[in-house]
């Protein structure tokens, strides 16, 4: 017995040295002709588009793309907004998650424009929604929110308090791996921004507003990517992920229609009262099937 | 004999612990990010990415595209320190399957952290970034094929430039 204890103690010994060696590696790197010629073929396949890509995605914040649409000149009209009562309408994971989202843009829509009182509303509906989806602990800290109502009626300070949840949340996101859920729920914001986009312009602001609407294709595209590397999507999101495509094919004909006539920038971009009517019946109707229920 | 066992069993306990941490601080980056957003001021800070490199036996690139509004501009901030060994980063206007497209920006990781800040003003039809990994081909010393790293990728943009934005002249009808 004592034999076996003492091999197991030797083993063990060696194992643990073996172990806290491996993590001394610094990382220094010796340079050879070996390694400069592999420097070489990799800037070959970047330049030539060749070998193995792994592709990775990136999405916005909910407060930025509210703060783009917001300076193209975007009112504020009340009641535009999903209803916070609407809370309790939404019982599937999918929904939850896709509303947080629609939730955290409102959010954005709101501190943007000064609303302090609803903007304590829907913080309250938005930190809800977390604890459900898995999210709580972005908004435990009793400082984040004491910040948040402590400078309601400064906007700047806000829309920093704003911008601190998105920091954590991106750390929460990292550290659960959740980049998943993350899509789900910008998917719910983005659809809300457009919403908003489509639904608050008014003649004035319509063709700053119609440059910016077409200028979310490139968005779409990574969200619809991103998507989609969700193998184990649930029906509803596997449905909203084929009306986010269809709409993106639309959004390609009016970059076709914007290239064919030279134009470079979507800046330039005045998109046609027919196309404009199109997409806010889509966009009208993806949000209406998320915020339903 | 007691004594013996406790020895083995703190020993198997270290062992145990340490390769729980291998596995999970491969990225410990809550200093660095905390870096990042000291680099990122003055601009707001928008999103952030952490990706996770492996290196594998042979070469790969890692691809990732960041769309850029018009009117805004941005800073991107690169922290490299948690890689175990160098790659490069480049940056283009175009993704890796089209044959023509021009760099924007080309650095080493060992710089460990830098910014990028598109020229908005000079590249008009400028909306997306491609953000690629070249990742070379490794084998460690005692065989094994992977080792892993991240490289942590903030954003932030500045929109005080959009107030110019009703005064286009240029606009164009369908």
């Amino acid at each position: 017995m004592k034999k076996i204890i003492a091999s197991g103690l030797i083993l063990s010994s060696i194992a643990f040295f073996a172990a806290c060696d491996s993590g001394s590696e610094d990382g220094s790197v010796e340079r050879n002709s070996a390694e400069e010629a592999q420097e070489e073929m990799l800037d070959e396949m970047a330049e030539e588009g060749e070998g193995d890509v792994v592709e990775s995605f990136y999405l916005p914040s909910a407060l930025q793309i509210g703060s783009i649409f917001q300076k193209s000149g975007l009112k504020y009209l009340p009641n535009l907004t999903n209803s916070v009562d609407n809370l309790n309408k939404y019982e599937t994971k999918s929904s939850k998650i896709l509303n947080f989202g629609v939730y955290s843009a409102d959010l954005a829509y709101i501190v943007l424009n000064g609303q302090s009182q609803d903007a304590t509303n829907y913080l309250k509906v938005v930190s809800d929604l977390s604890n459900e989806i898995g999210f709580g602990s972005v908004f435990e800290s009793k400082d984040l929110m004491s910040r948040f109502e402590s400078n309601l009626g400064n906007r700047d300070s806000i829309i920093n308090v704003m911008i601190d949840i998105q920091a954590r949340t991106d750390m929460f996101v990292d550290d659960n791996n959740l980049q998943d859920v993350t899509y789900i729920i910008f998917a719910g914001a983005w659809v809300e921004g457009m919403y908003l986009g489509v639904e608050a312009s008014d003649n004035e602001s319509r063709h700053a507003l119609s440059g910016r609407l077409v200028e979310q294709m490139t968005i779409l595209d990574n969200l619809v990517k991103a998507l989609k590397s969700n193998k184990n999507q649930t029906e509803e999101v596997a449905e909203l992920t084929k009306k986010l495509s269809e709409l993106e094919k639309f959004f390609y004909k009016l970059e076709e229609n914007k290239n064919s006539q030279n134009i470079k920038s979507f800046k330039d971009y005045k998109i046609s009262q027919e196309h404009l009517d199109e997409l806010s019946k889509t966009i009208l109707e993806l949000r209406a099937s998320i915020v339903n229920g | 004999m007691k004594k013996i066992t406790l020895a083995t069993l703190l020993i198997f306990a270290c062992i145990l612990g340490t390769q729980a941490q291998k596995t999970q601080s491969y990225c410990p980056k809550e200093e660095v990010v905390t870096k990042c957003r000291k680099a990122l001021v003055p601009y707001k800070y928008t999103n952030m990415v952490v990706n996770r490199i492996v290196f594998k036996r042979s070469n790969y690139i890692k691809e990732i595209s960041i769309p850029l509004y018009f009117d805004a501009n941005y800073r991107l901030v690169f922290n490299t320190e948690l890689l175990p060994k160098d790659i490069k980063i480049k940056i283009y206007d175009k993704p890796l399957t089209e044959k023509k497209r021009n760099e924007l920006g080309s650095f080493e990781s060992s710089e460990r952290q830098f910014n990028f800040e598109p020229d908005m003003e000079n590249n008009k039809g400028l909306y997306e970034l491609y953000v690629n990994f070249l990742i070379p081909a490794y084998i460690a010393d005692d065989g094994s094929s992977f080792i892993k790293g991240c490289v942590i990728l903030m954003t932030g943009y500045e929109d005080q430039v959009s107030e110019e934005f009703g005064d286009s002249e240029s606009s164009a009808g369908e």
